[in-house]
This record gives C-alpha cells, sequence and structure tokens, in this order.
C-alpha cells in the first residue's frame, strides 16, 4: 500500500479512536461538557461585560435585574441559533458517526490480523517445542545367559529418513545404558527454529558394566567431530561442504566450551545422559531427543 | 368540473437516494464491526490458550539438588539433596565414590501422557550401577514417595503412587540381582518405564566443585542437569 493511502487509513483511524473515546469514554464525555461548560461561560461572561459597559455608558449600575436578564438572554439567544442549526448539527454527527464506525471497524481489522500472526507464531514455538527427534533404533537381537546381543542404527536428527550409521554388538547385562552427549540449546533457539537439541551417542554399558569399561560406539573422529554429521559432499543439502564443516566445527568448540556457550546464550545444558531400560530377545526401541530438552525411549512397534 | 391530475410518483431525489446509500454503509460498518470485535475476542482466547500450553510444555520439576565437594582421578564425593513437590527439602547424604564421572540415574514411568520421576541411584563410570548407591530410602515414607508430596494430593493419588513405587522398589530389587535370568511380573506391570543416568563428561564437561546443579524433569519426560 501507497504511503498516502496508508496515511490516510491512519488517520480514519484516529479520527475514528478520537471520537470513539471523546463519545464513549466517561473521560471524554467529561472533556466534552467541560469544553462546553467553558464556551458557554465564556460566552456569558462577554454579554455580562458588553451589558454592563453599555449601562456604565448611561450612568446606571447594571444590578441584578439587568444580569439576570442578560444571563436569560444570552442562554435563550444560544438556544435559539443551536436549533436552527439542527439539520447541520444532525449531519455533523452523522459524518463523525460515520468516521467513528469506519475507524473503529479498520482498527480492528489491524487487530485481528496481527492477532492471526501471534497465533502462527505461536503455534510455531509449540510445535517446535513439541517436537521429538528419533537418535537411534535398537533392536534387541537376543538376551543369553545374561549377555544381550543388539543392533543399533544411529540417525543424524537434522536427517531423519535414514540412519547415518550402524553397529552391532554384545554386552553383559540385560539392562542397557545407551550413553549419549546431549546440547540443549536455548528455549528462544528451539522455540523459534533456529536450532534443534542434539544427541551423540558415544557409549554403550549395562547395570553390570561400569561407563569406563562399556563399548564405544566410535562415535567421533580424531578431530572430536561426531561421525553420524559425517557427509559427502553431494549428500549435504542446503549449505556448502564447507559451510557445513565450518558449521560442525562450530558444534565441537560448543561441545567443548560449555562456558563459552552459556554466555553466548546459545546453549542452556551439556551434559552426558545414558537412557536405559530392561531388554528382552525382540524389543525393538526408538531412544529420542525431546526439544525441550533430555532424551527419552519408547517401544518403536508397542505390542 | 375540474379533470382530476393523475398523479406520477416523483423520482427518489438525489438526496434521499445517497442517505439511504449512506444508512446501508452505516449498517454495513457497524455489524463488520461488531463481527471483528467478536472474532477478536475469540483470536484473543487462542492466544491465552496457546501461551498457556507452552508454559505447560516448558514447566519443569526438581526433585533433586546436588553439589560436587571434592574430586580427583579416583574419588569422587557428592552431597545430595531431596525435595517435595512443594519444594520443601526432605533428605540429604553426602558420599564419596571410586571413579571421576557422576552419574545420576533416574526411572522415568509414562502415567497418562504425563512422566513421572524417580531418583533411583548414583554410581560414576568406575562403578556399574547395579553396585551403585542405591536412592529410594532417602524418600522412602512408609511406602510413599514423598519427592511427589504436597498438601494438595489427595487419598486415590497417594494410594496410587505408593502402589507404582513399590512396583519401581521391586523391579530393581529383581534387576539389580543378576542371578534372576528371566523377565519377571514388575516389567510387564511397569511396560514403558525406562532409566535416564545423566552424567558429567571428562573429555568434555565436569560437575564443578562448590556448585549446586539441579536435577530437572521435563514434561515429556526429558532429564537435564542446570546449575542452579
Amino acid at each position: 500500500m501507497g504511503t498516502n493511502e496508508q496515511l490516510v487509513l491512519d488517520g480514519v483511524k484516529a479520527l475514528g479512536g478520537l471520537l470513539v473515546f471523546l463519545f464513549t469514554s466517561p473521560l471524554g464525555l467529561g472533556i466534552c461538557g467541560a469544553t462546553g461548560l467553558v464556551m458557554v461561560s465564556l460566552r456569558i461572561g462577554v454579554a455580562l461585560r458588553s451589558a454592563a459597559l453599555t449601562a456604565r455608558a448611561a450612568g446606571e449600575r447594571l444590578g441584578i435585574p439587568g444580569i439576570l436578564l442578560t444571563l436569560a438572554d444570552t442562554l435563550l439567544g444560544m438556544a435559539g441559533r443551536l436549533l436552527v442549526s439542527l439539520p447541520t448539527l444532525i449531519l455533523v454527527a452523522a459524518m463523525a458517526m460515520t468516521v467513528a464506525a469506519l475507524g473503529t471497524t479498520l482498527s480492528r481489522i489491524d487487530e485481528s490480523a496481527a492477532a492471526a500472526r501471534r497465533i502462527q507464531e505461536l503455534s510455531t514455538v509449540l510445535k517446535n517445542l513439541q517436537r521429538s527427534l528419533k537418535v537411534a533404533d535398537v533392536r534387541v537381537l537376543s538376551v543369553d545367559q545374561g549377555r544381550t546381543s543388539l543392533s543399533i542404527d544411529f540417525y543424524d536428527p537434522s536427517v531423519p529418513s535414514a540412519p547415518a550409521s550402524h553397529r552391532d554388538l554384545e554386552i553383559q547385562g540385560r539392562d542397557i545404558y545407551f550413553d549419549a552427549i546431549v546440547l540443549n540449546f536455548d528455549y528462544s533457539q528451539i522455540a523459534g527454529g533456529q536450532k534443534i537439541n542434539i544427541a551423540i551417542p558415544y557409549r554403550v554399558f549395562s547395570d553390570q558394566v561400569a561407563q569406563r569399561d562399556g563399548l564405544p560406539l566410535g562415535a567421533m573422529d580424531s578431530q572430536g567431530i561426531p561421525l553420524v554429521f559425517h557427509r559427502g559432499d553431494d549428500d549435504i543439502y542446503g549449505l556448502a561442504p564447507e559451510v557445513y564443516r565450518s558449521r560442525l566445527k562450530e558444534l565441537v568448540d560448543l561441545i567443548r566450551n560449555d562456558e563459552v556457550a552459556r554466555k553466548a546464550g546459545i546453549v542452556r545444558s551439556l551434559y552426558g545422559s545414558a537412557i536405559h531400560r530392561p531388554v528382552k530377545a525382540g524389543d525393538r526401541l526408538e531412544i529420542r531427543i525431546e526439544q525441550t530438552g533430555g532424551l527419552t525411549v519408547r517401544d518403536a512397534f508397542p505390542f | 368540473m375540474r379533470a382530476t391530475k393523475k398523479s406520477v410518483p416523483a423520482k427518489p431525489r438525489l438526496g434521499t437516494l445517497i442517505r439511504r446509500i449512506w444508512l446501508v454503509f452505516i449498517l454495513f460498518l457497524l455489524v463488520s464491526g461488531g463481527f471483528l470485535g467478536f472474532y477478536l475476542v475469540q483470536q484473543k482466547r487462542i492466544i491465552q490458550d496457546l501461551e498457556s500450553r507452552i508454559e505447560q510444555v516448558k514447566a519443569t520439576t526438581i526433585p533433586l539438588r546436588f553439589m560436587v565437594l571434592s574430586r580427583s582421578d579416583e574419588e569422587i564425593s557428592a552431597r545430595f539433596k531431596f525435595y517435595s513437590a512443594d519444594g520443601k527439602e526432605i533428605a540429604s547424604f553426602e558420599r564419596a565414590w571410586k571413579g571421576s564421572e557422576l552419574a545420576i540415574d533416574t526411572l522415568v514411568v509414562p502415567i497418562k501422557g504425563k512422566f513421572l520421576a524417580f531418583p533411583v541411584r548414583v554410581f560414576t563410570d568406575a562403578i556399574a550401577p547395579n553396585k551403585g548407591t542405591l536412592l529410594f530410602p532417602y524418600y522412602d515414607r512408609d511406602g510413599m514417595p514423598a519427592i511427589f508430596d504436597s498438601p494438595t494430593l489427595d487419598g486415590e493419588l497417594r494410594s496410587g503412587l505408593r502402589d507404582l513405587f513399590g512396583a519401581l522398589k521391586r523391579m530393581e530389587q529383581f534387576y539389580g540381582n543378576p542371578e534372576n535370568k528371566n523377565p519377571g511380573p514388575a516389567l510387564s506391570v511397569l511396560g514403558t518405564v525406562f532409566g535416564n543416568a545423566v552424567h558429567d563428561i571428562n573429555r568434555f564437561w565436569r560437575f564443578e566443585i562448590g556448585i549446586v546443579y539441579d536435577l530437572v524433569v521435563h514434561p515429556d519426560g526429558g532429564i537435564e542437569i542446570l546449575p542452579e
């Protein structure tokens, strides 16, 4: 919309708002009443002064009867002029009502459009916060003599369609712990869709096997970059490969330097999280990262 | 006799037409203004509802806080405090463990779309979980898990929590014993319960000595550690 049209619309809204305020609100009515009273008082004052000067010129004094007569004459004169101007006043009132109604309607259209935008924003925030992204698919192949055999597919949460890597392993114990580094970003980053919380699985241990004796998943390369994020140039969509890799380095630096990340107001928390459940042969589990924070696990196919 | 003039209906004057158009216009403005006002009220209700749901999604509980007191390559000591649902401290203890990474394990029970979290044990990177320190006794009050206690809790909820806590304790005893080879009734009762052991990581980030950390439970079952 052009500037001039916008100015006209804003002017109508402002004028409409002013009229609604003046003729519907207690304060507005008070202002109108006070203005009217001041005008009537001024008119009466002028008339009384004029009458007093006339009496003095005639060598007389304007007494109480004279004051009352002047007052009555002024008020009746004003009433008469009001009656004569009634059609004009009705026309002005009708125009004012039109402007007020138009202004109010235009304001409500603006408010409704702003409310619709706010609903859209809040819906997006809620959707982003309620998101749950897959980190790993676990199949329990067997549980025999207290030893569990597993097949694990790992997923990059930002690319959920296909596994990023696969491991088969065996471990003593039945309550299996899937250990991951969890990076939770600030709520504002998640709500706005700029970031998603990240989980990097790096170790498996069990109720009977201490963490330091657990099985490493080979999750990171020699530079500390999580393998799940390794991509060939052809597999990187939407970002130039060098940008993608520099963003990865940024992520690794964040992981390494929690204090810097917190001060930047980006990372809310960084810690290890070993999600676990007692398992039996045939179990199929999904490990997920919640966008409010933290890991959860659920049955992949509840039965 | 004078002939009667046939009366011809007069065409509406321009002024009358303008008045009619104006009346229709003003009526239209009043009706649309009224409708918009009503629609705006509905939109404000939707906004309030969305804001409330966002707050619910972000609402957390803190059943436990801890602080690392000392750390070496071989040993770590910490103080733990437990809190009721209304934030009152209900128990505390201090201990030392072999190891250098401290893990706080919590059982998470999904119930009717909500998640209840029961801190269950503390262990370290050098101690297998089944040899860790069990936390249930610290907030067990005659079978009632005191971390959920509050004056507003009714009898039915208390009874339900007691039953659930009892089932979890039996499950822990069952799975805590490596001699038990087969899954027992405790698992089928609890179904989808899972655990989450949150811990520091020597290589990247460690719990700082003297800093109080909150064990934060999210409404969707996620567990997080945040400095107080």
